[in-house]
């Protein structure tokens, strides 16, 4: 019995919550944020926070008389804590919109749950194929890139304008092997030829010679390698003490010689060729306004992530902008991110059926700058659908 | 690939330098743990703490050899000062208390830098005398890592002297032998230990210095190392300097050949040489005469 008026009391509350949408209009239009602030992906998740953070800001705020409000939780890149975290934002927050996630494990745990709440998600970061593949879901958006659309790219690229022999350096891990994977569809079918591979166990590999020694031996035109954060720092270096890079160079994502591993890099960076969905130089407008904003409210440049955040947030605003602020019906909202479409600082954006945002690739090089390194963009993939195949929506 | 004789020179210089670099660390591990009988699994953290410090004593001085002189004896004042407030407490409780201390310190140290420092991994220059590479047996090889080589060589045989020839190396070796004889020979084998302790941080230090350049400085230097230093130590058996030189060389080889012999296989290739030598010879290969009593 008591338990039955329980139910009843929470069945009324239940209700209470679900009012109609007019009277919402004005209520503050409660987006949730989920991002790693603690964790190895600290630093990724600050930088996408701030971009996120921006965007709000250029729309003044708020959207149709609504206050945009983000309601940030700390996935601390862990599934099970993110999903706990998505749990709440929508269970006590009331969100009618999240994105954020910079791990790939955590988008797989939390997207299905978000979809099932009909809560639209608009990925910032999480990079693996799958989510826009055979994982691809109605209400799963993704505005940052997937493995395959970055890497397939310079692999069609180099078999065309980069030595037709290559060696294949990877770190052991998932993301990495997904984005070989998709580089060898791209370069094979151009006709390029890989002389052999290797992959250093993650986290455990503190010395590279013997795997560029091993690689050298296999006389290879050039070498394509995806390692990240230390990874990258310790094996560009590597690479250039042995004197390898005039004869043989090196070819591989951005995360090799990253804006903020500049620092610590220093000339060994140089000559690095790489494909990229942002880097500040690009000059047309709307990357040269949005650098000098960003620069003025921070004090610093805007790199990949920072933009990578700015655009996910960007989409969420230009569809409810687009509704006029109307954001309760979900199916709705879906179809309203599906028909954005902008010139944003990685150049123009816009939805893939699968939900994959469509956008330049950039194949960029390091070159020195005064006295220190940045990029110079010397071709471009414009609007590049995602390549990932395999997602039946619904 | 192996019947190529430069690929295979440079493959032996490459094993022999990662080999130095676990020798700086394993020595002072080793010792320690024969003299004391303490497990010291904070020796990785002096090591990145130092690499931290050589990051910025050559940012702020410009100079590399600067931080080469000064952070190692920086890391051998904060490791002995770590020992005698907070180490030695546990002296006496047994393998699991000095675990789970040491442990914490690790934890501490990571997280102390993470603050300091930033999540950013730091670079630190190769000095200009050692850019670029030198031929070596008709192969180029870098001279940075040359220069690795040869600082553990030159470790290798200074100690070889103190140790085996000096009377400072000969208290050092009867502490470890049997402390409570030495004890009761009237060695103050306290003083001793606080000696060997700030030698064993000191080199642990020349190491971070030393692989800054190359490996780079980030928090976490220290555990992807800390596992082989351990098992050097294991394998050569503790307290003996002829142990860890052993055990360095054989990690070091094994560890660079299975690489590239058994690319699926590395880090097995490297529990397998440690499984062997437990199998044959339970105390080490080299240990100092107590252990091999024991075993």
């Amino acid at each position: 019995m008591r338990i039955g008026i329980i139910a009843i009391a929470f069945s009324v509350a239940l209700g209470a919550s679900a009012a109609p949408a007019a009277a919402q209009n004005k209520d503050p239009l409660k987006i949730g944020v989920l991002m790693p602030t603690t964790g190895v992906f600290a630093v990724l998740g600050e930088r996408q926070l701030k971009g996120m953070r921006f965007a709000v800001q250029e729309f003044g705020g708020s959207i149709a008389g609504r206050k945009i409000e983000l309601l940030h939780e700390d996935t601390e890149g862990n599934p099970s804590v993110g999903l706990q975290k998505a749990r709440k934002l929508v269970g006590s927050d009331k969100i009618e919109i999240a994105t954020g996630i910079i791990n790939s494990a955590v988008a797989l745990a939390v997207g299905p749950y978000l979809s099932g709440q009909k809560i639209p998600l608009v990925l910032s970061n999480a990079s693996t194929d799958t989510l826009t593949g055979d994982k691809c879901d109605r209400y799963v958006f993704r505005a940052s890139y997937s493995s395959a659309q970055i890497t397939k790219p310079i692999g069609i690229w180099m078999a065309k304008n980069a030595p037709k022999s290559i060696y294949l350096l990877a770190s052991d891990y998932v993301a990495p092997r997904e984005y070989i994977a998709a580089f060898k569809e791209g370069f094979l079918a151009g006709g390029g030829t890989i002389v052999g591979e290797a992959y250093p166990p993650f986290a455990k590999t503190q010395d590279y010679g013997p795997y560029l020694a091993q690689a050298k031996a296999t006389n290879p035109g050039a070498i394509f390698s995806v390692f990240f954060a230390a990874e990258a720092l310790t094996f560009v270096k590597q690479y250039e003490s042995f004197g390898l890079k005039k004869d043989i160079p090196l070819y591989g994502p951005i995360g090799l010689t990253p804006p903020v591993l500049r620092a610590a890099q220093g000339a060994s960076a140089l000559d690095v060729v790489s494909p990229s969905n942002y880097v500040a130089e690009l000059s047309h407008k709307e990357n040269v306004d949005f650098r000098a904003a960003y620069m003025k409210a921070y004090g610093e440049e805007p790199e990949e992530f920072a933009v990578m955040g700015y655009d996910s947030m960007r989409f969420i605003l230009e569809a409810v902008k687009a509704r006029n602020g109307e954001t309760a019906d979900r199916p709705g909202m879906v179809s309203a991110i599906e028909k954005v479409s902008y010139v944003g600082p990685r150049g123009p954006m816009k939805m893939a059926a699968n939900h994959q945002a469509t956008q330049n690739v950039y194949i960029v090089k390091t070159v020195k700058k005064g006295d220190s390194v940045g990029f110079d963009v010397i071709d471009t993939f414009a609007n590049y659908e995602d390549p990932v195949q395999g997602c039946k929506m619904q | 690939m192996l019947s190529d004789p430069t690929f295979l020179i440079e493959q032996i210089l490459n094993s022999l330098q990662f080999s130095m670099l676990l020798f700086l660390l394993a020595i002072g591990l080793s010792v320690v743990f024969g003299m004391m009988d303490y497990l010291n699994l904070s020796h990785g953290t002096i090591y990145m703490l130092s690499a931290y410090l050589a990051y910025s004593i050559a940012g702020i001085s410009g100079s590399y050899w600067l931080a080469l002189l000064c952070a190692p004896v920086a890391a051998a004042l904060i490791g002995v000062s770590l020992y005698y407030l907070l180490l030695q407490r546990v002296t006496q409780h047994g393998h699991l208390a000095q675990v789970l201390l040491t442990v914490g310190v690790i934890y501490f140290g990571t997280e102390m830098l993470r603050i300091l420092y930033g999540d950013l991994p730091k670079g630190v220059p190769v000095p200009a005398a050692l850019e670029g590479v030198a031929r070596v047996l008709g192969v180029a090889y870098p001279k940075y890592r040359l220069f690795i080589i040869s600082v553990g060589l030159v470790t290798m045989g200074v100690l070889y002297v103190v140790l085996e020839r000096t009377r400072l190396g000969a208290l050092v070796r009867a502490g470890v032998d049997d402390r409570v004889t030495a004890e009761t020979m009237g060695i103050d084998i306290a003083k001793v230990f606080a000696g060997v302790f700030a030698i064993g941080a000191y080199l642990a230090g020349l190491a971070g210095v030393i692989a800054a350049p190359v490996f780079g400085v980030y928090t976490g230097m220290d555990v992807s190392v800390i596992i082989l230093v351990l098992i050097v130590v294991v394998i050569g058996g503790l307290g003996s300097l002829a142990g860890a030189i052993v055990g360095s060389f054989l990690i070091g080889f094994a560890d660079t050949f299975g690489k590239i012999l058994l690319p699926e296989f590395a880090m097995v290739m490297i529990y397998l040489v440690m499984a062997l030598a437990l199998v044959f010879r339970p105390s080490g290969l080299m240990p100092a005469r107590r252990f091999m009593a024991q075993g």
